[in-house]
């Protein structure tokens, strides 16, 4: 394969598009903050250009096959004994040239995030997620291509890709998170992707890619012909799909696409002690430091019992003698917590079980936990300059911390 | 050898070839017809790039569309009648491309195919991108990755079409110099008089003669001009088919 692929990672319409789909790929890389403390927030940032590297990819192989192939290399390809191993070069060198961008994503974010602080081994599986999606879009780029002539075929393969991933992503459809890849929109150092569901996932995808493959090879002329081995061959990648898909309903119907690490646990001890899971090493340090700067300023607010011991939470029983943390990596600049995270863990001390439910309880707790933040905001702020908490404060926090704990794990 | 069996072929309702038997030696046959004939579609159908409704081809014994594909297509190259290759690759990579998807290991379809690039006298333009090849240019590049896979048998589908009378007469010297089974397909019986041997003629998907050129020409009235003689036989041949 070395002299098709060769030629097509010089000639094809994905290696021209190769700046385009690097831009695409850190345009939304950066499009948001908070991703740069841990890995695997990064490298599901870096995979969500896939929302729009896998419906270029897919029109770009569309395009090249429909245009460039036809119709002299299509049909002197039918005629070769590699003509099918011909035809897939254009599919996997323009998989080449959009893996390559995502690479460049991934290794942004993997800079980024090193330098941002991240620890602990990173989750593999966006990986294969994200490279497996881009098999898809190239091969059923493939097999539009083969039966779509003229210009329209990769614009049609690059909607149906689009639009597939869109329609999925809104309706569900019980396929949760099928042919997308890095959808985790939001801080992981307390997950990890849960193996079964991420394994169901890539068999639907390399069912998907194979039965596009068989479509095309069906398409060639020197096959074309309902016989039964063809239809045999059609039939059977088509169940595969069907069979995939159905696992994947299955999965995702008892378990969630992220799982708690409820593994070990580290715990860094400055004037609080802060403990949460390894991979958010970083983090818990910037929360001690801020946590320990704010109990400092709270040194006069009259409320000596300020919970001494944090976590942030990664599954399991909490004990009650814990507070929790909140912590968003959008907000930590320069290395310290932002202000309402800092307000919202010290109106935290405890987790109460009435927050669990909906209760006039619940109701009286939260706005305690509300008036006890919203005053440890000003302080910090220093529009208080009296740093003494009033009465209904201190008795706010007072009911706080003897609410009854949860227990149970969430 | 090259064997066709009661080859039919058809598009819909449309019969484009209808019970086609012949074989043939080596030298240069042709097949000749006028458009629509079926010429093209026999010819990708003996390729193997276009599986025929029934019958049987049979290349050295190997049949394209049985069991042993591989084999017999790795005997047999076409030179399709359309040659449009993607404009921005160049000669030496179509041909190199095409030469390795016929089965040859890299290496060999590197020589291959600058020795055939250079066979056809394009030498000098390996590394042309083929958009920037006139019209007959491009001709040569789909001769010469007919020829880069050492084929025996060599189907050529109406290889002088859109050529200048100096091109057609560089692609007739280039047809009549191979020493290889031979099935060109034309209708410009100029050309078909100058290499060929045999003359098959195809109307409306039939064998409607195949016999010597002198055969061809003798159908045609006492009288005809020697240069006109082989085209007025095939006009014969065709009415009377008709």
């Amino acid at each position: 394969m070395r002299i098709p692929i060769g030629v097509w990672l010089r000639r094809s319409s994905s290696t021209s598009a190769l700046p385009a789909m690097i831009i695409i790929e850190l345009v939304i890389l950066f499009s948001r903050s908070g991703w740069n403390h841990e890995w695997d927030w990064a490298f599901e940032q870096a995979s969500g250009g896939t929302l729009l590297l896998a419906p270029l990819l897919s029109g770009l192989v569309a395009h090249d096959r429909a245009r460039r192939m036809e119709p002299t290399f299509a049909l002197l390809a039918g005629g070769s004994r590699r003509g099918e191993f011909g035809i897939l070069a254009l599919a996997l060198s323009s998989w080449l040239m959009a893996s390559l961008a995502w690479l460049i994503g991934i290794v942004c974010a993997a800079g980024l995030a090193w330098r941002g602080g991240a620890s602990g081994v990173p989750d593999p599986w966006i990986f294969g997620e994200a490279l497996l999606l881009l098999v898809v879009a190239s091969c059923v780029g493939l097999a539009i291509g083969s039966y779509v002539k003229g210009v329209l075929a990769g614009p049609l393969a690059a909607i149906l890709v689009f639009g597939a991933r869109i329609y999925i992503g809104t309706t569900g459809l019980g396929l949760d998170g099928a042919l997308g890849a890095g959808e985790g929109t939001g801080s992981l150092v307390a997950e990890r992707r849960t193996p079964m569901y991420s394994i169901a996932l890539m068999s639907l995808h390399a069912t998907i890619a194979l039965l596009a493959v068989v479509v095309m090879w069906g398409h060639l002329p020197a096959v074309r012909r309902y016989g039964v081995g063809r239809i045999s061959v059609v039939f059977i990648a088509v169940l595969l799909v069907v069979i995939s898909g159905i696992r994947l309903g299955w999965v995702s119907s008892r378990v969630d696409p992220y799982e708690w690490i409820t593994g070990r646990e580290v715990c860094i001890q400055g004037q609080v002690t802060v403990c949460g899971p390894p991979k958010a090493k970083y983090m818990l340090e910037v929360a001690d430091r801020s946590l320990s700067r704010a109990r400092v300023r709270l040194g006069a607010s009259g409320i000596d019992d300020w919970q001494n011991v944090y976590v942030l939470y990664h599954g399991g029983r909490v004990s009650p003698d814990r507070g929790m943390l909140t912590l968003n990596p959008e907000d930590i600049r320069n290395g310290v917590l932002g202000r309402y995270d800092v307000a919202a863990t010290l109106a935290e001390p405890r987790a109460c079980r009435e927050l669990f439910g909906e209760s006039p309880l619940s109701k009286k707790i939260l706005a305690d936990q509300g008036d006890v933040a919203s005053w440890v905001t000003q302080v910090l702020n220093a529009q208080s300059t009296d740093a003494s908490a009033p009465a209904q404060i201190r008795e706010a926090y007072e009911r706080i911390r003897r609410c009854v704990p949860m227990t149970d794990p969430w | 050898m090259l064997a066709v069996d009661s080859l039919c072929h058809s598009y819909g309702d449309l019969k484009a070839l209808d019970n086609v038997s012949f074989s043939l030696d080596p030298g240069v046959t042709a097949l000749v017809g006028v458009n629509g004939a079926g010429k093209s579609t026999l010819m990708s159908a003996i390729s193997g790039a276009v599986r025929p409704r029934s019958g049987r081809v049979s290349i050295n014994g190997f049949n394209p569309y049985g069991r042993d594909r591989r084999k017999a297509l790795r005997l047999i190259a076409l030179m399709p009648q359309l040659t449009s290759f993607p404009k921005n690759m160049t000669t030496q990579e179509v041909v190199e491309y095409l030469t390795w998807m016929r089965g040859l290991r890299p290496s060999e379809a590197r020589r291959a195919a600058m020795e055939s690039i250079a066979q056809v006298g394009l030498g000098p333009r390996a590394r042309s991108k083929v958009g920037q090849l006139s019209g007959g240019m491009q001709r040569r590049v789909g001769l010469a990755q007919a020829l880069a896979s050492a084929s025996d048998v060599v189907l050529l589908d109406e290889p002088s079409t859109g050529l200048d009378p100096e091109q057609r007469r560089t692609m007739v010297d280039l047809i009549g110099a191979l020493d290889r089974t031979v099935l060109m397909s034309s209708h410009v019986l100029e050309d078909v008089v100058e290499v060929a041997s045999r003359v098959l003629v195809l109307n409306a998907g039939q064998i409607v003669f195949d016999g010597t050129v002198e055969q061809l020409k003798s159908l045609a009235p006492k009288g005809t001009e020697p240069g006109k003689a082989a085209e007025v036989g095939f006009l014969n041949v065709i009415s009377s088919a008709r």
